[in-house]
């Protein structure tokens, strides 16, 4: 038995689902309910990890390449992102003096 | 030949009107007056070469391109140009018509001429010279000399296009041509405040008139699917089961409703006395001689329409009786000079409309002829009368003016023998012809008595009146202001009157009675006019010795109007006052014009006032409520939706997350 059959033996794919969804769940909450952009940012890393987990796992139960292969394209995506995410908050930052998001409404109608 | 001398007749006094309105401001006085009279004067001749060989019978039948000779007919037809094409295939056959006539509808623009508009236009031009000659003389001691030329121009244009149109539409141009003419010119002096009043209550009472003219035009339309005459009025004659319908009554009375408005006949009268407010050559020219005969001129001209609703055809009779009467009874207590002749043309329009009514068709032109002739000379010499007075037209300040005013006294003198139908002027024969054409008619003879009555009532108020006119002006004491000298008009003035006066005087000969033994002219040239094949009011011969005898009653009748009129107002000048006094209320009466502009004040004017507060009432209170509803409720929604951009990223966010959650669970539950 190789490590990933005892893997798939020991840990159903419904808990790598839950774990998803919780991850995902969490970073959604962090999105929303926190103002400081560099703690919404890593929520937003987070719920981007949370659909990595769940490709990963799909991809075992079904053994199917592809989803490992999306994970390393969001991983790629993810890096950038915080290439231009950190970028937005520090001039976010240089802006308004904080990084508190609610502060950055111009466009308020 | 024939074609091009009838397309210049309307068209030089077009070219006048075109001269004088683009460059007249810059023309001197003497410029002006070439142009103005010159165009008139050509067109006359021009209407002369052209109008003789139809009144003369020398036609050949010949159809030659767009020019269409009848001998039978005597007329003359010329389509210039495609007016109207109504349909995408016009001219495929011109027999169908029907519910898809409208595919085959095409109104040329054309003229026609035939001895009813060859006599018109010869009265048109002639007397209308006459008058711009007068006029050229008359107004040139008055600003806008120019401008008053120039609309006189125009307005002898259309006059000529609303005669000699080939079509009911061409009519209709003309008819509002000549509308908006007389607008322009009753409002002439536009500083004062009264002419340019009158000018729109003509204006608007002719609007009265012209809406039922053209729902009449609409009709006959429908009915018949054209409104050339050529091809109409042969149409309505063949139609048979026509005759007698709701249908033609209802077309016959829309038509002449518009007559009633342009030719005003009661209750649509009340524009004409106050048209006066114009300058006087154009109340003689457009209120006198030309412009208010245009109705009489429709009622001849769709005669056969008229025949074919032989109820709505006496109706127009009685119409005309009550507008002699009463404008003629309205002029005995006028004082104004101009005031008594409006009331006199009202009263002499009620004549014609009389003739035509019973079906005298000719004898309602003879007296639409000579009433041009002496009621232009009566307008002329009034005006004559007020040039030498300063402008002077109240009658109680005239008196003795003969010796005065010798040539305007004898002119005046000429006109009112012939207005008053005393033998053997112009009017004496135009009268008798139509009293004898109402006994000849086939009217119940009850109703046929009671007109020829009424109408020889209305003979003796005629030369009652007007020689009351002629007696308080040019006889008696001099009842001047001070200051006031009078003189006698320059020989520009007295020529024209002279020429009138001639006119007056032997226009008769046009239409001598029967027991003459002379060949009656104007009936002979009208024959081809007026459709006798289908003649519902028939006529019935008369002897004579009968109507001789008609004839001398007549004369009678007049002859006691015109010496009451001599005893009161020459001998006895103080009876009318004593007879006003004793009958308070009769005066109050005629003094009050019948309260004619009051009681339509009533029913219309106010009514129509009070129905416009009641729509301005609703714009306000339900429209405009409406319309600001709707703009405030869009400030609301947009109030309430702006909350949405709030500009806040997180609920944005949550829209997001919202937004997806509700795709996928649509996209699991589904």
């Amino acid at each position: 038995m190789s490590g990933l059959a005892l893997l798939h033996s020991v840990v159903p794919a419904s808990w790598a689902i839950l774990l998803a969804v919780t991850l995902f769940a969490i970073g959604a909450c962090g999105v929303l309910l926190r103002r400081n952009a560099i703690i919404v940012f890593a929520s937003i890393e987070m719920m981007m990890n949370a659909a990595n987990v769940l490709f990963v796992a799909m991809a075992d139960s079904w053994d199917h390449a592809a989803g490992r292969i999306f994970v390393f394209f969001v991983i790629v995506v993810a890096a950038a992102e915080a290439a231009v995410g950190l970028g937005i908050v520090l001039a976010l930052y240089r802006l308004h003096g904080t990084v508190d998001i609610d502060r950055a409404s111009l466009m308020r109608g | 030949m024939q074609a091009v001398m009838l397309g210049v007749i309307p068209l030089l006094p077009a070219i006048g009107f075109a001269i004088l309105g683009l460059f007249g401001r810059r023309m001197s006085n003497g410029q002006v007056r070439l142009v103005a009279c010159g165009v008139i004067g050509l067109a006359f001749v021009a209407a002369l070469l052209s109008a003789l060989p139809v009144l003369l019978g020398r036609l050949e039948s010949a159809t030659s391109g767009a020019v269409v000779v009848n001998a039978a007919a005597r007329s003359v037809e010329v389509s210039l140009w495609e007016w109207l094409p109504l349909g995408a295939r016009h001219g495929a056959s011109p027999e169908l018509h029907g519910e898809r006539f409208l595919e085959h509808l095409s109104i040329p623009f054309g003229l026609y001429l035939d001895p009813l508009s060859a006599v018109m236009i010869l009265v048109i031009t002639g007397v209308g010279f006459l008058i711009h000659i007068y006029a050229s003389e008359y107004m040139s001691h008055e600003g806008g000399y120019w401008r008053f030329f120039t609309y006189m121009n125009l307005f002898v244009a259309m006059m000529l296009i609303l005669v000699l149109g080939s079509s009911f539409p061409l009519m209709f141009v003309g008819w509002e041509g000549v509308g908006l003419c007389s607008y322009l010119l009753i409002g002439f002096y536009y500083q004062q405040e009264v002419p340019p009043q009158a000018g729109l209550k003509a204006f608007l009472v002719n609007r009265i008139g012209d809406a039922g003219f053209l729902l009449g035009m609409l009709l006959l339309l429908l009915t018949f699917g054209s409104l050339r005459y050529a091809e109409l009025f042969p149409r309505v004659a063949g139609a048979s089961e026509y005759v007698g319908t709701g249908l033609a009554v209802a077309t016959a009375a829309l038509l002449f409703v518009g007559a009633m408005g342009k030719s005003a006949q009661f209750p649509l009268h009340v524009w004409l006395p106050d048209a006066m407010a114009g300058p006087t050559p154009v109340s003689a020219l457009i209120h006198a001689a030309t412009m208010v005969t245009a109705g009489v001129y429709l009622v001849i001209r769709a005669n056969i329409v008229f025949q074919a609703a032989p109820e709505m055809s006496a109706i127009v009779a009685v119409v005309g009786l009550v507008t002699a009467l009463m404008a003629a009874s309205i002029a005995l207590v006028q004082t104004d000079l101009k005031k008594v002749l409006a009331y006199s043309t009202v009263s002499q329009l009620g004549y014609m409309f009389i003739a035509v009514g019973v079906g005298a068709y000719a004898a309602g032109l003879f007296h639409l002829v000579t009433h041009a002739f002496f009621k232009a000379l009566l307008f002329l010499g009034a005006g004559s009368v007020s040039h030498a007075m300063g402008g002077e037209l109240d009658m109680r300040k005239m008196g003795g003016l003969a010796k005065k005013l010798p040539q305007t006294r004898w002119v005046m003198a000429i006109a009112t023998w012939a207005i008053a139908g005393l033998p053997v002027l112009s009017g004496f024969w135009s009268k008798d012809e139509i009293l004898t054409g109402v006994v000849t008619s086939t009217l119940p003879q009850a109703m046929k008595w009671a007109i020829w009555g009424g109408a020889l009532l209305g003979a003796l108020l005629t030369a009652f009146y007007m020689y009351r006119l002629y007696f308080m002006t040019f006889r008696g004491e001099p009842r001047w202001d001070e200051g006031v000298h009078p003189h006698e008009s320059p020989a520009m003035m007295t020529l024209p009157l002279w020429i009138l006066a001639l006119l007056s005087a032997v226009g008769g000969v046009l239409g001598l009675a029967a027991w003459t033994g002379a060949r009656n002219i104007l009936h002979h040239a009208l024959e081809p006019v007026v459709f006798p094949g289908t003649m519902v009011l028939g006529r019935e011969a008369l002897e004579h010795g009968t109507e001789l005898g008609l004839a001398i009653v007549a004369i009678v009748v007049a002859a006691t109007g015109a010496l009451g009129a001599m005893f009161f107002y020459a001998r006895r000048s103080d009876v009318p006052a004593r007879a006003a006094a004793a009958l308070p209320r009769l005066r109050e009466l005629l003094r009050g014009k019948y309260w004619m502009d009051e009681i339509l004040g009533a029913l219309f004017v106010r009514s129509t006032l009070s129905l416009s507060a009641l729509a301005a009432r609703f714009d306000r209170k339900v429209i405009d409520f409406g319309v600001e509803m709707s703009g405030f409720s869009a400030g609301l929604l947009g109030e309430a939706l702006r909350n949405l951009t709030s500009g806040r990223v997180r609920t944005y966010a949550l829209g997001v997350l919202v937004g997806a959650a509700a795709v996928v669970s649509w996209m699991v539950l589904r």
